[in-house]
Order: structure tokens, then sequence, then C-alpha cells
């Protein structure tokens, strides 16, 4: 009933397109894009099942083609908030993406013109989702279902070039310039902040979605930390290693080398082992002095 | 109904968001101003090949750095030691330029990074412990199959379109000299006086599988090494499949 009424109104759309258009024989050869959709099908959306035809021209305005289809569905897209999504879930989240890369290719350009500063990653990061985001906002009512369609497993494959395009995208424009494993670890993280604060965005009730941007900077600045604390990490670690095999060397040559150096420590032991009050210390020097006698012993 | 229709929609609508336009950005431009001029724009290049050619190459130069690394780590302070640090400093500016090609021609680096890493030092500190002709016959090998690589890479483009890729093809051309370059300083310093018992030939054979081809090795390493050449050659295939992963 929904889809049908939709499938008129976009019908009329199109014919109203057709009366404007000068070159009526393109629109009607128009290739379909996948043969396979084929069959007929009386409750789907619009466009490609229309086009079924016999034998377009195909040297004919790909472009064309690909404008008209790009038209009729931002004319669509005006009937979702009435009619509900089908399958305008991918057309939005393309279109989304050639506008956020737009938005971001000017950004560039006044950053490069000295116009604008240049920001922090996160802050970049930031901004980039929160506008991405703010193109969901017309037709956030609906987006739940829409992402459920785009959840379908014949839709898995596009979603999900969709989403590593953009993530892809935002990170060059933030200046990421690695070329190893960091490549994937950081699309897969913004490509996950990305996400949950996708859902976090369809249950926001508070005004201007304050509660969502929240949400993406404490996101935003657990990444960073989690950055630091992993830099931190293989710093102390190698700085670890570094220390034993310092006192490794230093062990080993200490029993190279002749004890002389090792006699006068000798006598120390025995006073400090009465000195000290704890056991364990004093089991420690007595450690020490055992070994210091071993390494006396010629081998 | 609905769900079958909104997929058939959507297979055809599969070509719609993947068909966006996307020229090289104000960042990329930045790096290599060079490409612009010669017409290289994201547009209008066959990118499936660029970005595979681009991948293994760099995939195949970290390699080839790691493998220099491990050489030096056990021949540093031996008399081999400055021949080796010259071709791993010529190999680095190598890697350098490759990282440049990438991020300017959004080009996504293979997910084996982290084994490359491992196996490239293990490989070359490998041969090295077998003395200097080891380490010599490890960058014959390693250099023989890079060169060939390129050779197939420099033909695929010239074939396409010699003009529109005319940078691209300059800079690996430079490169293959360069490492055919290596390839007879490891001549030069006795790589063929390297042993042909099982062990070195296990050794030996990995340069290969590393190097993911094999021309012109039955000149070289004759009797028994034909043996193995044919078995590495097999596996060969799949490795060069994994360099592009």
């Amino acid at each position: 009933m929904v889809p049908r009424a939709f499938h008129a109104s976009a019908m009329q759309l199109k014919a109203s397109d057709a009366q404007k258009q000068q070159s009526p024989p393109s629109f009607s050869q128009q290739h379909s894009e996948t043969q396979g959709a084929g069959e007929p099908h009386p409750d789907s959306s619009h466009s490609p099942p229309r086009y079924t035809d016999q034998g377009g021209e195909e040297e004919e305005d790909h472009e064309s083609e690909e404008q008209l289809q790009h038209r009729i569905l931002t004319a669509a897209l005006e009937f979702v908030p009435a009619h509900g999504w089908t399958a305008e879930a991918i057309a939005e989240g393309a279109q989304c993406n050639t506008r956020l890369t737009h938005v971001l290719e000017e950004k560039q350009k006044l950053v490069q013109l000295g116009q604008a500063e240049k920001r922090k990653t996160d802050q970049f990061l930031r901004d980039a989702v929160e506008t991405r985001l703010r193109m969901l906002i017309p037709y956030i009512e609906h987006w739940p279902r829409a992402l459920s369609i785009l959840m379908l497993p014949h839709n898995i494959p596009s979603s999900l070039s969709l989403l590593t395009s953009m993530v892809d995208d935002m990170w060059h424009y933030a200046g990421d310039q690695s070329t190893d494993f960091n490549w994937y670890t950081r699309r897969a993280v913004l490509a996950g902040i990305y996400n949950t604060t996708e859902l976090v965005m369809m249950q926001d009730s508070s005004p201007d979605f304050e509660d969502t941007w929240r949400f993406l900077e404490n996101r935003i600045n657990d990444a960073m930390n989690m950055g630091h604390t992993a830099k931190q990490i293989k710093s102390t670690g190698e700085a670890l290693v570094q220390g034993l095999m310092g006192a490794a060397v230093t062990v080993s040559s200490a029993q190279l080398t002749s004890a002389l150096p090792l006699i006068p420590f000798l006598p120390c032991n025995p006073c400090s082992v009465s000195l000290t009050q704890k056991p364990y210390t004093g089991k420690l020097l007595i450690r020490l002095t055992v070994v210091q006698l071993q390494s006396l012993c010629p081998k | 109904m609905s769900c079958a229709g909104a997929a058939a929609a959507a297979c055809s609508l599969w070509r719609l968001p993947t068909g966006t336009r996307r020229p090289i950005s104000a960042y990329g431009r930045r790096i290599s101003i060079r490409f612009c001029s010669s017409g290289m724009t994201l547009d209008n290049i066959n990118r499936a090949a660029v970005d595979r050619i681009i991948r293994v190459d760099h995939a195949g130069e970290y390699g080839a750095n790691r493998i220099y690394a491990g050489q030096m780590a056990v021949l540093g302070r031996t008399s081999i030691g400055p021949v080796i640090q010259k071709m791993w400093d010529q190999e680095k500016h190598h890697l350098k330029k490759f990282s440049e090609l990438m991020v300017a021609l959004r080009v996504r680096p293979t997910v084996l990074m982290p084994f490359w890493n491992v196996v490239g030092f293990a490989l070359g500190a490998g041969t090295a412990l077998l003395g200097k002709e080891g380490a010599m016959a490890c960058t014959v090998a390693v250099e023989e199959s890079i060169a060939h690589h390129y050779n197939n890479q420099i033909r695929k483009l010239m074939e396409e379109d010699p003009e529109k890729y005319e940078e691209l093809l300059q800079v690996i051309k430079k490169f293959r000299d360069e490492e055919l370059e290596h390839h007879d300083i490891g001549l030069e310093h006795d790589a063929e006086l390297v042993g042909t018992d099982l062990y070195s030939l296990l050794v030996i054979g990995a340069p290969y599988l590393e190097g993911s081809s094999i021309c012109c090795s039955e000149e070289r390493y004759p009797g028994r090494m034909q043996r193995s050449n044919i078995f590495v050659r097999k596996i060969l295939k799949y490795v060069h499949f994994s360099l592009s992963v």
C-alpha cells in the first residue's frame, strides 16, 4: 500500500521530468544496471525496474543516466518523511558522503589559503562526524528503519563500502599519512565511533542533540587516550628491555672480570645483616654474598 | 515483498554510490604536484591496477628494508657492513617514495605489514648467519625477483597508456635500475660462492619466496637448485597474491 503509493507518486515525478527533458529517447532507453532485476516488481520502490527495457543505448550518456537517477533519488527523498524508507537508505548515504567530501575539501582549501587555522586531529574528527550526522537530522524519525535496511545481507556490501569510503575520507582530510597497520586500526576505530554515535543519536531527545555530541566527544577522547597509552606502553617496554639488557651485560661482565673489586664488598655484608631488622632484606643480602662467593670460585 | 524490491533496487544502486568522483584532494596534491601535471588524477587512471602496483611495490620495498636491517644486525661490523648500509639507504629512499605515492593516490597499505616486518628481518638475519656469501646470495635473489616484478609492471603500464602514467613509469624504471645495481653488487661480492647443500638450498630458496618470482635462476645456481626452483615457483604464485592483500 505504502510502497504502491510511493511508486505512483514517483511515477508522476518521472512523468513531469520527462516533459521537462529534451531527449525522451534516452529516457526510455535507459539501460538497466542489473539484468537480474528484470522481473517486474510492482511493490519495489522505483527507478531500476522501470528501466528494464529492450536493449539500451549504451554509448548514450551513461552520465545522464546517472544524473537522472540522482535526480530521481533526490526527489524521492522528499517523500521519505511521509512514506518511510525503502532503498533510499543507500542513496542517502551516498549523497551524504559526497556532500561531506565537498565540505571537507572546502575546509582544506581554507586552511591552505591561510584563512582558517589548522585544527587538531580530534577536533577535526569530531567536527567531521558531527557534520555527517547532522545531515541525517531531516530523516531522523525514519532513520532506524533505514539502518535496518542497510543491515540486510543484500545491502551489506554497499553499506560497508559507503562506511569505509567515508571513514577513509575523514582520516585523509584529518591528515593521516600512515602507511602501515595503523592505517587499518585508525579507520576501524573511527568507524566504531561513527556507528555508536549514530545509534545514540537515534534515541537522543535532548535539544539539538547535545547528548550525542557530548557522547561523541567522550568517545574520541577515549580513542586518543588509547593511542597515547599504547605509545607509552611501547616506550616503557623498550626502556624495560634496555634496562634488563644492561643488567645482563653488567652481571656477565662482572663474572668475567676478576673478583678483586668484589672482595671489599664481602665484609660489609655481615654488618648490614646485623643492622637490618627485616628478615627479607637479610636473606637477600645473604644471597648476594653467596653469589659473590660463587663468582670468586674459578669456573 | 518490499525486502526483495529493496534488494533489487539496492543492487542497481550499487554502482551509484561507488561511482562518486574523487579528484586528488588538495592534501594529496601538496605531496606530489608532479602527478597532476602529467594528467594523472584519481579519476582517469585504472584505479584497480595502479592500487595493486603501488601496494605490492610498497610491501616489497618494506620487506627489502627489513631484510637489509636483518643483515646489518648480524654483519654490520664486518667488512661488508658499509656495502650493505649503502644498499639499505637506497632502499629506505625507495620506501619513502612509495609511501608518498600511497598517500597521494589514496592507496591502502597491505594488511600483512606486521608479518613482512618479522619475516623480512628473520630472512635477512638468517641468511647473514651463513656468512657474507649467504647475505649476498639473499640480496641477489631478492633484487632479481624485484627487478623482474618491476619489469612486469612497466610493461603493463606501457600497454595501457605511456603518457598518462609517465611519472609513475619514470619512478618505477629508476628504482628497477637501482635494484639491478644492488643485484650486481651482490654478485661482485661472491654471492655465487654460497654452498649448494640442503641448508643453503632452503635458505636461499626463501628469498625467492619473498621476492615473489624467479627468473633466470637456473643459470646462477646449478644442480639441486633446479628442482627446488620448480617447487618454489608454485608457491610464489600464492605469495604474489598475498603481497597485494
